[in-house]
């Protein structure tokens, strides 16, 4: 990973965060009460995540790619309103985790 | 790769994770304190709302010097990452350009006519107590190492392992350092609320977000020297790792601590630093 | 146009073209060096003069009484 690809995956990030933010506002008017999950959230969380930590299976896109993607879309629930997105991004994380563990010892 | 496409990449790459840095810090801080906290794109977006704003130039500021200043701040750490990840040079222009950010935040509190201004500069010369541990982490740097090139230091570590291991009082040290440059830090008197916000007080608009950026450009910079010069050669995701290990050690330390008094901050950093020399000069001689 | 905004014209097409300089030429270290320190700081803060916000007429005489200078 050289630095070009470490600005776009850092663009990327910036601009899911962004677009998060905006996209969430206009959906959530009450300001950090509901403890629901999201499930369009909670999709988009579990595809970004296992985008960004196993894109080695992934082999008809280029790696940066697909990671770039994978980011974006993290970065769109990580940077949803504050209070909102937090269960989907550990759900996320700790599926995507599970599956490269799954692939490290297979 | 062509240098200035380098240059340009790092001062972006810098800019952008410095920014985020900050926000993760205040996110991490406000929930320590048991609310939600600001989204982490909060500073980033502040800073450019900035540019967008209409600006007002006080008419006591001493132009054009109080907009060179602002400019200054923003070369110094241009500099610093050319310095640092661009050619891996000397260490020592890294403490050169700490001072002369000291020096700077002095005269942009001193350019901008207000008592505000005059106190934060004033403070800002106090705060040049923390220049001591610095120099004295460099200087350990140098005898344990025999060098004060980053390369080289990069080198060093490659081959006896990192100087945190060796010589963990001058990391204690540095990091103190870094503390003091954090925001709602212990050690933060420039920009303590008594004095409404130092020496940026009567830099609005423009001159804000202008500010913003090279405070960020300084976070990133200031979390690389530590990576770099005290754990060695590692590689980009690492950096990343390390960062964000560094600053949420730092949002927990910020969020359950006062901003002392500038007498105390200046005893507290000086105290730390004589501990810190000393207890090197022991273990270096053992 | 006023004075500030053709300065700040000027140094942003200047410092934009030396950076695209150093960009395409890949001159001596020690140039880029200098075009870099210069130029980068130079160019965000005219592209800032150029995008700020202006206020409006009718508020311009009341910003501008003279100020307390008491001190």
């Amino acid at each position: 990973m050289n630095d070009a690809t470490y600005l776009i995956y850092i663009i990327s990030f910036v601009l899911g965060s962004i677009v998060g933010l905006v996209l969430s506002y206009r959906k959530y008017t009450a300001p950090y009460v509901t403890k629901n999950i999201d499930i369009i959230a909670l999709i988009v969380s579990i595809i970004g995540w296992m985008l960004v930590i196993n894109s080695h299976l992934i082999t008809f896109i280029p790696i940066y790619l697909s990671i770039t993607i994978g980011i974006f879309l993290v970065a769109l629930v990580l940077g949803m309103r504050p209070g909102y997105g937090r269960y989907e991004t550990v759900i996320g994380f700790i599926l995507a985790a599970v599956v490269w563990i799954g692939t490290v010892l297979v | 790769m062509n240098l200035m496409l380098n240059i340009l990449l790092n001062v972006i790459i810098a800019f952008l994770i410095g920014t985020i840095l900050i926000g993760l810090q205040r996110k991490i801080m406000a929930r320590i304190q048991g609310r939600p906290g600001p989204p982490i794109i909060q500073h980033l977006l502040h800073t450019l709302k900035f540019f967008i704003k209409e600006s007002a130039f006080p008419k006591t500021a001493a132009m054009p010097f109080y907009v060179a200043i602002t400019a200054m701040l923003f070369v110094i750490w241009v500099a610093a990452v050319i310095d640092g990840p661009v050619t891996e040079g000397s260490l020592l222009l890294i403490f050169a350009i700490y001072t002369i950010q000291k020096i700077g935040e002095h005269n942009a509190g001193s350019s901008s006519g207000s008592p505000y201004g005059k106190m934060s500069c004033v403070r800002a010369v106090y705060s040049a107590a923390a220049e001591v541990p610095l120099f004295a982490v460099l200087i350990i740097i140098y005898l344990k190492a025999g060098t004060m090139n980053i390369s080289s230091i990069i080198n060093y570590q490659s081959i006896h392992g990192p100087l945190l291991f060796t010589i963990p009082l001058a990391a204690i040290m540095f990091f103190v350092l870094i503390l003091s440059k954090s925001q709602y830090s212990p050690f933060a008197i420039t920009k303590g609320k008594d004095i409404v916000s130092g020496y940026e007080t009567e830099h609005f608009g423009l001159l804000r977000g202008y500010l913003m950026i090279s405070e960020s450009i300084a976070w990133y910079m200031l979390l690389w020297v530590f990576l770099t010069v005290f754990i060695g050669p590692l590689s980009l995701p690492a950096y990343l790792i390390g960062m964000v290990v560094l600053s949420t050690i730092v949002a927990f330390i910020n969020a359950v601590t006062p901003i002392l008094n500038p007498n105390h901050s200046v005893m507290m950093q000086v105290s730390l630093a004589f501990i810190g020399i000393a207890g090197s000069i022991v273990l270096l001689m053992i | 146009m006023d004075k500030l905004k053709i300065i700040s014209w000027v140094l942003f097409i200047v410092s934009v073209g030396s950076i695209l300089y150093a960009l395409i030429f890949n001159p001596a270290s020690w140039i880029v060096y200098a075009i870099a320190l210069v130029a980068i700081p130079v160019s965000v803060l005219s592209f800032g003069f150029i995008g700020m916000a202006k206020g409006n007429k009718e508020e311009e005489e009341g910003k501008r009484r003279e100020p307390f200078i008491g001190y």
